[in-house]
């Protein structure tokens, strides 16, 4: 093979690469990074692309007089489309520096007018012989005006952009990041390009146009560009999630800090006459960072323990604000000094007025007295609550429920009573204790819940509730906690 | 998890729920039965296959029943034992025609 067909053969490989690199950033740039097709940086990958193939054309048919028209579309196609990206990478850098005329004549003048006009020439150049000739043996001759007029637009417009982004690149980072960033990308651009034309240019033995290809300079230049502005949007984007997160454990911070202290409580508890007849323990597990379930206690005066259990409807950031303003309405109602029905009507009143969002939330919510054991009780919509009476076993006292909380003004809620003897055990939770779901998507159940009660029928309130959870962790097998846990277990000695 | 299906006869509609109505399926539900609800007098609920209700599903259950108690009314059928003890426990039995 002689040292022209090896030229020829890389001519035409060249562009050939060159389009097949750009093709693959533009399915990039529009399925994975989902950027509109009328984004600058698709619209320059999209002349990128039509320059390779006119680049293409032009390798292969020159040379041959047979394939004149062929020749003469590749040349055409290729004068067209790099005047056209070369606008646009002007336009994508002057409008990222704010740069870009307002006034409709300067775009005119700058933008529309030398596109036209370059047009014209190019397609009316096999009558006129403007741009370029095709001649008798096939070969294309740049005209004087090609290599005046056109290439004399191009450098301007390449170089109306990079001499604002050497500019800007020395300029304060810290003030305006995505300009300097775009501005270095620019630059880099700018000073590639020559660059990998210089190194083509050594490999070919000498400055000769016939054999140096464009499109793989734009090509590198683009890869370069593509992944400088989307690795950009990917840190912006992971920065916002970030923020997001840490905003959400300052929530969940927020939020398990607004459930009560059980060492204060009974630290206060056991400053009273009857102190000593009481251990308490809760706690609360949510499935996501923050969660829509509560336990509440709190004195209402010298002898009453007021003590919630309550469940959000949903889960994540809107049940916790609505957990928040629930536990905090209830808490004022009850520290009036109520009867536990009436507590739960003026709460489920109070949070019906502001409740577009439709939530509810379940409340079972006691009194307890505690120099005598009994338990004033009423249940809105809540799970049952669980007794271990002394002696016996845990049993599940299915008590009659009132509506969720809420929904509908004007409910009423029952009441009922209970006495806790010495060393009796009360157990409160929510659905997330018997609605874990082994890897089989069978529940643990309100029985499967009794059954680990009774296992540990003499522990404290504390290895209770650990025990609970252990046991339904070891039925989740691994599995994902789906819903928030909470418990509270009242010993009364 | 969850199929649904319904049939709507001018200002009747009956809806049968299959699987789990939870927080997966509770916004295909609510798609679904919104926008019967706007032209329809008196609904059916069939839970004969329902296995299962939580919270999320509840809460659009509760939107129907409020939205139905304005317009017209409506009853739910079919109940099995698990799910009715859900509706027991949170109250919501009280509010509905179970058959």
């Amino acid at each position: 093979m002689s040292y022209q067909g090896i030229n020829l053969g890389i001519n035409i490989e060249v562009p050939v690469v060159a389009t097949i690199i750009m093709s693959i950033l533009i399915y990039n740039d529009l399925f994975v990074y989902k950027r509109s097709i009328r984004d600058n940086i698709s619209v320059m990958l999209f002349f990128g692309i039509f320059l390779g193939i006119f680049e293409t054309m032009w390798s292969c048919f020159e040379g041959n007089p047979s394939m004149k028209t062929l020749t003469y579309i590749g040349a055409i196609g290729y004068g067209i489309t790099l005047f056209f990206f070369v606008l646009n990478f002007n336009r994508f850098f002057l409008g990222l520096f704010k740069l870009l005329p307002r006034n409709k004549l300067l775009i005119f003048l700058f933008y529309h007018l030398p596109s036209i006009i370059i047009s014209a020439l190019c397609i009316s150049t096999p009558w006129t012989d403007a741009i370029f000739i095709v001649d008798k043996s096939g070969n294309i001759i740049a005209t004087k005006l090609f290599v005046t007029i056109y290439y004399g637009a191009i450098w301007i417009y390449v170089l109306s952009a990079i001499v604002p982004a050497v500019f800007y690149s020395f300029q304060d980072k810290k003030r305006e990041p995505a300009i300097a960033e775009a501005a270095k990308s620019v630059v880099v651009f700018g000073i590639m390009m020559p660059i990998i034309y210089l190194l083509q240019a050594v490999e070919y033995k000498g400055l000769n146009d016939d054999n140096i290809n464009l499109s793989i300079v734009i090509a590198i230049g683009l890869v370069y560009l593509t992944i400088r502005v989307n690795t950009r949007l990917l840190l912006l984007t992971k920065s916002q999630i970030d923020a997001v997160e840490a905003d959400l454990h300052a929530a969940a911070k927020i939020q398990s800090d607004a459930l009560p202290s059980v060492d204060l409580l009974m630290k206060d508890v056991r400053e009273l006459n009857n102190g000593d007849r009481l251990e308490l323990y809760a706690s609360m597990t949510p499935a996501k960072d923050v969660g829509g379930d509560f336990y509440d206690f709190f004195m209402i005066d010298d002898d009453h323990l007021g003590l919630v259990m309550a469940d959000v409807s949903e889960k994540g950031i809107p049940a916790a604000m609505f957990m928040m303003s629930s536990k905090s309405i209830l808490a004022n109602n009850a520290m009036m000094g109520k009867s536990p029905s009436k507590v739960l009507e003026d709460t489920n009143r109070a949070i019906c007025t502001n409740n577009r969002e439709q939530m509810f939330v379940t409340v079972w919510f006691g009194i307890l007295e505690i120099s005598t054991g009994i338990i004033k009780a009423s249940n809105g919509g809540h799970e049952y609550p669980i007794i271990k009476h002394s002696p016996g076993k845990y049993e599940v006292i299915k008590d009659r429920h009132g509506f969720v909380l809420g929904f509908e003004p004007g409910k009423k809620y029952t009441e009922y009573e209970m006495k806790l003897e010495p060393g009796a055990k009360l157990f409160l939770y929510t659905d997330g204790a018997v609605e874990a779901t082994d890897p089989n998507m069978k529940m643990f159940g309100i029985n499967g819940l009794v059954n680990v009660l009774d296992q540990v029928e003499d522990a404290s309130p504390k290895d209770t509730i650990d025990a609970v959870k252990k046991a339904i962790k070891e039925y989740e097998a691994g599995g994902d906690q789906f819903d928030d846990l909470t418990m509270l277990c009242l010993e009364y000695k | 998890m969850l199929k649904i299906t319904s049939k709507v006869e001018g200002e009747k509609a009956s809806i049968s729920l299959e699987g789990k109505l939870d927080t997966n399926s509770a916004h295909d539900f609510n798609d679904e039965v919104m926008p019967i609800l706007d032209t329809v007098k008196k609904l059916v609920l069939d839970f004969e296959n329902l296995e299962y209700i939580s919270s999320a599903g509840l809460r659009v259950l509760l939107v129907v029943i409020k939205k139905m108690n304005e317009a017209g009314s409506m009853k739910v059928i079919h109940v099995n034992e698990s799910v009715m003890d859900i509706l027991d426990m949170t109250g919501i039995s009280d509010d509905l025609v179970i058959e």
